[in-house]
């Protein structure tokens, strides 16, 4: 999931180009004009007060929103306004602002759930014979303990995710997206009405995939938190893209500080 | 025994059969899938009026005293696998109408729309199913060749309703025990999600919409092929509800479950209140039944909103799959260890 091909070391640096994007609701102007790109192997910070239009990029990326006007190239296709699963097909994969898993499923079928779409989730294969797609599902069950390990939680496997904490949910939302081996993955405040320490836990996950190659952009209200995990930093403010750079260069940064990180930089 | 009773529970057999059908229909879209199909017994109705449309000959043999499209004289079991197609394919056009573009309470209400539109047009328009007399003298599965005494004939019947219900069982089991039955649930817990991970919720809706409807349709064509005869008020739209408290009673996401609520709700309840001394007003009982049915969904949604035998859980582990067993196993293995 996490090791760069060769043929991924050649492609292009972009993996993601956002050019003037907008979206309007109604008379409200969501997002106008946001351009921004997203590097291979990058964790992207989205940040912004309250109101500047981050999660509704992230809802335009993914597919939940319908734009106005604009363009985003993933990986070289266009797909601004496809439907959610249609992005998520082409190795885009989300997480949203509140954690959304299954609450009826356990843990482990959260995280089955989250893999590739497969010839054994067809409703011909269901009434098939079962022996059509044991084999792949007993692949993908390893596949889903080799997270849950990973994550060190194998002992909520068998839980309902409906009994779980907000953090513990958050976590589930993240392994199943990694089940999916996305070639970005889109966190919506994934560090959210989490704990401290689960938050740095988190943290300390996403660094590892980063390491290994993986592609994320991160929209987080924590600064501290976004400045340990990314590089770089888009600033929104008001629907538009204020800034970009590295957090040092933005502290730095006049309009920046005014709009959003407040004086003194210190956060 | 006398003959007389031996005559009623077998026919009270069969019609626990074709709930059992209906209900387990219903399980795997609303159960599994979490759809809100108050249309449900627009589908049944719709395979048991395909079935009579199969069975029937042309309505001049019969002096044209009803009136009806068609009447294709098909031999069995073809009115059957008639009612079946008929109930799945409805589903299509019910499904584009109900359930795009609108959420899960929004659709409950179309479906209940297009429930109350299909009774008002089927009542409405004499020369589609003979208006609100409906339609009589459907001919009965074999009966032409097998000369048998009713008794006899209500065994046979009992055996053809049986093995419906074990196709039933397997198409129903197949896909809620299948990674295709698990994208249902999640659909069923979460759209936006289930479309996050690159499936299409619409779709996986519609085909289970399907499979129900087609459950449904061969439940209607066995219905009407044993009481010969088809009538638009016999599927009024508290018949759907009759369903769904079954299944709430019951256990949804539980074919053990589906199975106890049909044997509890429409066979339970309407036999036990058909066999209470007359009191009251005539037609006083045949109220009391709704009363009660209507008291028992609302003391289960209270105080039991899983049923009587809960969806089991899908435990799991390393190395392969353990399920933890089902129906009544699974709840009392639930309440030793005391989880959810």
């Amino acid at each position: 999931m996490t090791a760069q091909s060769p043929a991924a070391a050649q492609a292009p640096a972009t993996l993601l180009h956002v050019e003037g994007l907008a979206c309007h609701f109604g008379g409200v102007l969501a997002v106008q004009d946001a351009t921004f790109d997203v590097r291979r192997g990058t964790i992207t910070g989205l940040i912004g007060p309250n109101g500047a239009g981050k999660s509704t990029v992230i809802n335009l990326i993914s597919g939940a929103a319908r734009p106005t006007r604009g363009s985003v190239h993933f990986d070289g296709a266009e797909i601004l306004g496809q439907r959610p699963h249609e992005v998520a097909r082409h190795g885009i994969v989300r997480t949203f602002q509140q954690a959304n898993v299954f609450g009826g499923l356990t843990v482990l079928e959260n995280l089955l759930v989250g893999a590739t779409p497969w010839r054994g989730e067809q409703i011909g294969a269901a009434l098939g014979r079962k022996r059509g797609w044991s084999g792949r599902e007993t692949e993908l069950e390893a596949g889903a303990w080799d997270v849950l390990r990973r994550f060190g939680l194998e002992a909520i496997a068998n839980d309902y995710a409906r009994a779980l904490s907000g953090g513990q949910r958050r976590l589930v939302e993240l392994m199943r997206a990694l089940m999916a081996r996305p070639k970005l993955l889109l966190l919506d405040e994934p560090m959210a009405g989490v704990s401290p320490s689960l938050a740095l836990s988190i943290a300390d996950r996403l660094m590892e995939l980063r390491d290994a190659g993986m592609t994320m952009l991160m929209v987080e209200h924590e600064l501290r938190l976004v400045e340990r995990l990314c590089d770089p930093v888009v600033v929104m403010a008001r629907g538009t893209v204020l800034a970009e750079g590295s957090m040092a260069q933005l502290q730095s940064n006049q309009e920046v500080v005014d709009a959003y990180l407040g004086g003194g930089g210190g956060y | 025994m006398s003959s007389g009773l031996i005559y009623y529970l077998s026919g009270l057999a069969i019609l626990l059969g074709i709930n059992l059908i209906a209900i387990w229909g219903l399980d795997l879209q609303f159960g599994l899938a979490g759809i809100n199909n108050f249309a449900y017994v627009v589908f049944q109705a719709a395979g048991g009026y395909a079935a009579a449309l199969f069975a029937l000959k042309p309505a001049k043999a019969y002096g044209s005293f009803e009136t009806y499209l068609g009447g294709f004289n098909l031999p069995f079991p073809l009115p059957l696998l008639g009612a079946a197609l008929v109930g799945g394919l409805l589903a299509v056009p019910i499904g584009l109408i109900a359930m795009r573009r609108l959420r899960a309470d929004y659709q409950a209400m179309a479906m209940l729309v297009l429930s109350l539109i299909a009774t008002g047009l089927a009542q409405a328009q004499t020369g589609l199913v003979n208006g609100p007399t409906g339609l009589a003298l459907i001919p009965q599965p074999l009966a032409g060749l097998l000369h048998v005494s009713p008794l006899g004939y209500n065994w046979i019947f009992l055996g053809l309703t049986a093995a419906c219900c074990v196709i039933a069982w397997w198409v129903a089991r197949g896909i809620s025990r299948s990674p295709y039955g698990r994208l249902l649930r999640a659909v069923r817990d979460s759209e936006s999600a289930v479309a996050a991970l690159g499936r299409n919720p619409d779709a996986l809706r519609m085909t289970v919409l399907i499979a129900g409807g087609a459950l449904a349709g061969l439940s209607g064509g066995l219905l009407v092929e044993y009481v010969t005869a088809w009538g638009p008020a016999s599927w009024l739209y508290p018949e759907t509800f009759l369903f769904f408290t079954a299944l709430i009673v019951g256990g949804k996401g539980n074919l053990a479950g589906g199975a106890l609520g049909a044997l509890l709700v429409p066979i339970g309840i309407i036999e036990v209140t058909r066999h209470l001394p007359a009191f009251g007003y005539p037609g006083l009982i045949d109220s009391l039944d709704w009363v009660v049915i209507g008291a028992f969904l609302l003391v289960f949604l209270w105080f039991r909103p899983n049923g009587l035998l809960p969806e089991r859980k899908r435990v799991l582990r390393p190395g392969g799959a353990e399920p933890a067993g089902t129906g009544l196993r699974a709840v009392l293995a639930g309440r030793r260890a005391g989880s959810s």
